[in-house]
């Protein structure tokens, strides 16, 4: 039987420093592996290194948006499962993150439950220690 | 009654006071008795007609009859007479009382047989007197002059026949009862003709030389004067000669008696009645006396009968020395009378201003007046050759397309006219005019006519109906409806649109006054039954009319199946004498709904504006604070997860720190945004909130009209003013309209009534915007101010937030009461005084 990893590795690419912070302890505390990224840029020159199980994009970012951080990975046929987050809750925002292969659009501020079962749907972990049931909210 | 007094004498003033009123009898007797001094011409006449009444009758008693006591010559009656005609029938009684004792001086009666005589002979004398006036009196009403062959005849039958034929006979018949009827019939006609001759002579020369003394004019002509003596000269001694004489001339003697008659002509001629009956008398006394005394051509041989034959012949003479004269002086008058009105015709035919002709039946203009002259252009010349016919100068009427006469040409042989003509002036034009005339009395062949110029008249007449022609055509095509009102404030006048709009689409009882009707009163039946619109024109029509405006302009709506059709009625004031309005009655449905899209369309570009700046800024908004958000929500929940793990308190203190942060970031970015949305630079200036208030509702008027919300202002007059941004609070208000307006949407529309008022505070002012919608419960009063909290479906929720940070910007307060009776109050306070 192959061993999972049992903290797997989210990127977060944020660029405020706060959000950043603030979700990478609550992923930390939810037995996540977590890197943090100030800028679309930054996540991508990283990928050299190494890949991670589940990125969560900001979409409004200066520079590289979301949006270009996608289609940069769509180009470089990088299959990484990617969850936008988004101050704008935008219907049509939403079609366009979802066509370009995120697997979900999150609006901020984001609920702990929800973005812990996304990721671990995302990246179909069966061995995810669920610290909590997860409850409906 | 004072008619018969207009030569009176001195008056008194009795007089005027007595005749009032009274008869002819009392003022007889009050002029009765008149002071003395008012007798004393009439004595003093009185006198002198005695004194010639007794030389007279001396005269008279010397040349008597041989045998008789009828004199020849007897001239006291016709003295007598003169005076009685001269003199006021109420001093006859005075004459005849001063001259009885006149008779009888004359007379001498030795016996009393003669005195009774005398006495019956001096009763005859005045009886033949006073019947000669008053028989004269009657029937000639103007016996003074002797310028009428009437009045010489009737003076001839009455004075020279009738009166001495009828008074004599009487006599002779007293006289025969008492002397016996020996040479009845020769005393009778010898004393008829006696008389007779006297009153042919004497009065009418007394009556000539009492006019001659009354005129005043008393010039004398030195060439007259000389003929007059010179023919009474040559009569007296052709008397002398024929009479007194003759029997030295042989057997011319006989001629040399009709000699006096050449002058005695002569001087009827020249002299008129006067002279010739002076002459006439003259030679008859020297005939007479000739004859009484058988001298000169009188032989005894003849006896009496001369004298009555003499006496036939003198008397005839006499008669034809007055008739003559009067028929020369006749004709002399007649002819000056002709002369006086054949000048004056002359004149008035030639100074006339209207052109004037005489014509000829033969159709030749025989004279025309300088009007005529200067109307046609023709000269005298053209009318003394005979060059200008009537046929040929005045034609009928020319009718443009119709050829030949159209009316009958005129008529000389009668009176015609007016007709109207066109008259040929020399330089061929026609001229319309009136003609008119007549032919002269008599058995003329001549007559005159007028040619009255019509072309000014025809100018005015066209220039009025083109003037008339251009009023009715602009009326009727100018699309309003405009009716003309006089003082009284009857429709006098209304164009075509007027009109059919009356007959079309006239609604309102008001709509449907048209010419004739009294606009007044339509509008005040209509308004005395509740038509608030007719009773607004009722009040600006009588304004108008009663001069308290010029103009005066209202607008309403009403609703038709089409739509909302609005129309506007001005009044204006007539400026003429006779007063009078002017209505116009316009559609401006179509400006209105321009006006109402206007406003809609900026309203909503504000709104958008707005929106789209919310919207923008909601973006900017909801992007800032989900930021902050998003850090607290996951340090948070990183707290949570961790606690139970007994972690390291460093990290909760770390974790609690950023969540502090961030809320507090989160407050600056609501600050921020607050204070964005009250666009950070309030522009202040010094501003009526009162104004403010119009200008909001001005721009909301045509969405208020629209909701069928009314509006009742209570804005307390002569508010101080304010610093603020004037848009900022109009856009304050104009939310809180809506806000209200939104709220009474559900009520029937009467009942939509949001109440404005500003107050003047204590160091503020305060505006009130209420409405009588539902309401707003207590514990909402507060939370409507907060954001995203919206009782609409696409609402926000945003609205009366702003409107509180625009407020508190100013330093005001925004809150919301719940009002006494029913709806909701907002109330702002804005800082007041400057």
């Amino acid at each position: 039987m192959q061993r999972m990893e049992v903290r797997p590795l989210i990127a977060i690419v944020d660029d405020e420093e706060s959000v950043r912070r603030a979700l990478g302890r609550m992923l930390a505390a939810s037995s996540f592996t977590v890197e943090v990224f100030a800028s679309g840029q930054e996540f991508l020159d990283s990928l050299r290194l190494r890949r991670p199980q589940c990125v969560l994009l900001d979409y409004q970012m200066p520079g590289l948006t979301g949006r270009d951080v996608q289609r940069r990975l769509a180009q470089s046929q990088i299959r990484v499962p990617i969850i936008v987050m988004t101050a704008h809750d935008q219907p049509a925002l939403r079609e366009q993150c979802l066509a370009d292969g995120a697997v979900a659009y999150l609006a901020k501020p984001l609920k702990r439950e929800r973005v812990v079962e996304i990721i671990g749907e995302a990246i179909g972990l069966r061995t995810v220690p669920v610290l909590r049931p997860a409850s409906e909210t | 009654m004072f008619n018969r007094e207009a030569d009176a004498g001195p008056r008194t003033s009795s007089l005027t006071a007595a005749s009032a009123g009274h008869g002819d009898a009392a003022l007889n007797r009050t002029l009765a008795r008149a002071p003395a001094s008012a007798w004393l011409p009439v004595l003093g006449a009185a006198t002198c007609v005695a004194v010639a009444y007794f030389l007279a009758a001396r005269l008279g008693s010397e040349l008597r009859l041989p045998g008789t006591h009828v004199s020849v010559v007897w001239l006291p009656n016709a003295i007598l007479l003169s005076t009685l005609l001269l003199a006021r029938r109420r001093n006859w009684w005075l004459y005849v009382a001063v001259l009885l004792p006149a008779h009888l001086l004359a007379m001498q009666p030795i016996s009393e047989i003669a005195a009774i005589r005398a006495e019956i002979q001096f009763c005859a004398n005045c009886a033949t007197a006073l019947l000669g006036a008053l028989t004269l009196s009657a029937i000639v009403p103007d016996f003074r002059r002797f310028e009428r062959v009437r009045t010489a005849a009737a003076f001839i039958l009455v004075a020279g026949i009738f009166v001495p034929l009828v008074t004599s006979l009487l006599l002779a018949a007293a006289l025969a009862v008492l002397d016996g009827t020996a040479a009845f019939w020769l005393t009778t006609a010898v004393r008829t003709l006696t008389n007779s001759f006297a009153n042919l002579t004497i009065v009418p020369l007394v009556l000539h030389a009492a006019a001659w003394i009354r005129a005043g004019n008393h010039t004398i002509h030195v060439a007259r004067t000389a003929e007059a003596l010179l023919l009474a000269t040559s009569v007296t001694i052709l008397a002398y000669l024929g009479f007194l004489v003759p029997q030295s001339f042989g057997e011319h003697s006989l001629i040399l008696l009709y000699a006096p008659f050449a002058p005695l002509l002569w001087a009827a001629v020249r002299f008129g009645v006067a002279g010739a009956c002076a002459l006439v008398l003259v030679l008859g006394i020297v005939a007479l006396w000739a004859a009484l005394n058988q001298i000169g051509p009188f032989m005894p041989q003849f006896g009496g009968p001369n004298v009555v034959s003499l006496l036939v012949l003198l008397a005839v003479t006499a008669m034809t020395m007055l008739m003559l004269p009067a028929a020369l002086e006749e004709r002399t008058a007649l002819e000056r009378a002709d002369a006086i009105s054949k000048a004056r015709f002359s004149t008035v035919f030639e100074h006339h201003i209207m052109p004037t002709i005489i014509w000829n039946t033969d159709g030749r203009i025989v004279d025309g007046n300088a009007s005529f002259f200067e109307l046609t252009g023709y000269s005298r010349a053209d009318v003394t050759r005979g060059d200008l016919i009537t046929t040929e100068l005045i034609r009928p009427v020319s009718i443009p397309g119709l050829t030949g006469p159209v009316m009958q040409p005129v008529n000389l042989n009668k009176d015609f006219g007016p007709v109207e003509r066109e008259l040929v002036v020399r330089d061929g034009t026609c001229i319309p005019v009136l003609v008119g005339g007549c032919r002269f009395p008599g058995r003329s062949n001549e007559g005159a006519a007028y040619v009255f110029d019509l072309s000014s008249l025809r100018r005015a007449e066209a220039g009025r109906n083109r003037a008339e022609m251009l009023h009715s055509a602009v009326l009727a095509s100018i699309h309003d409806q405009i009716a003309v009102l006089d003082q009284s404030g009857v429709i006098i006048e209304a164009n075509h649109s007027w009109r059919r709009f009356v007959e079309h689409s006239a609604s309102r009882d008001f709509e449907r006054a048209s010419v004739g009707d009294h606009f007044i009163r339509t509008c005040s039946a209509a308004a005395s039954v509740g038509d608030a619109v007719a009773g607004t024109l009722l009040r600006d029509v009588q304004d108008v009319l009663g001069e308290l405006a010029t103009r005066r302009r209202l607008e309403f709506s009403r609703e038709t199946a089409d739509g909302v059709l609005w129309q506007e009625i001005c009044v204006e004031r007539l400026h003429r004498p006779e007063g009078g309005a002017v209505i116009t009655r316009t559609d401006i449905s179509a400006q209105k709904q321009a006006m109402t899209e206007a406003r809609e369309q900026k309203q909503q570009l504000a709104h958008l504006g707005r929106a789209a700046v919310l919207g923008e800024l909601s973006g900017a908004f909801a992007h800032e604070l989900a930021q902050p958000l998003t850090s607290i929500l996951g340090n948070a929940e990183a707290a949570l997860q961790l606690l139970p793990r007994t972690p390291e308190l460093a990290e909760i203190h770390e974790i609690l720190h950023d969540i502090i942060k961030d809320d507090v970031r989160a407050a600056e970015v609501i600050q921020r945004l607050r204070s964005m949305l009250a666009r950070g630079e309030i522009q202040r200036e010094p501003a009526d909130l009162n104004q403010i208030v119009r200008d909001v509702l001005a721009l909301a008027r045509s969405d208020l009209v629209t909701r069928n919300v009314s509006v009742s202002l209570q804005l307390t007059p002569r508010l101080s003013r304010v610093s603020v941004d004037p848009i900022q609070i109009q856009q304050v208000i104009l939310n809180l309209i809506v806000n209200s307006c939104e709220a009474m949407a559900e009520l029937p529309i009467g009942e939509r009534e949001l109440r404005i008022e500003t107050h003047a505070m204590a160091g503020h002012a305060e505006c009130v915007v209420a409405d009588r919608g539902r309401g707003i419960p207590a514990e909402q009063l507060e939370r409507i101010f907060q954001p995203f909290v919206s009782s609409k479906k696409q609402g926000m929720g945003l609205g009366l937030a702003i409107c509180r940070s625009i407020i508190e910007a100013h330093g005001g307060r925004l809150w919301a009461e719940d009002n006494r009776d029913r709806g909701a109050a907002f109330r702002f306070t804005t800082q007041a005084g400057l």
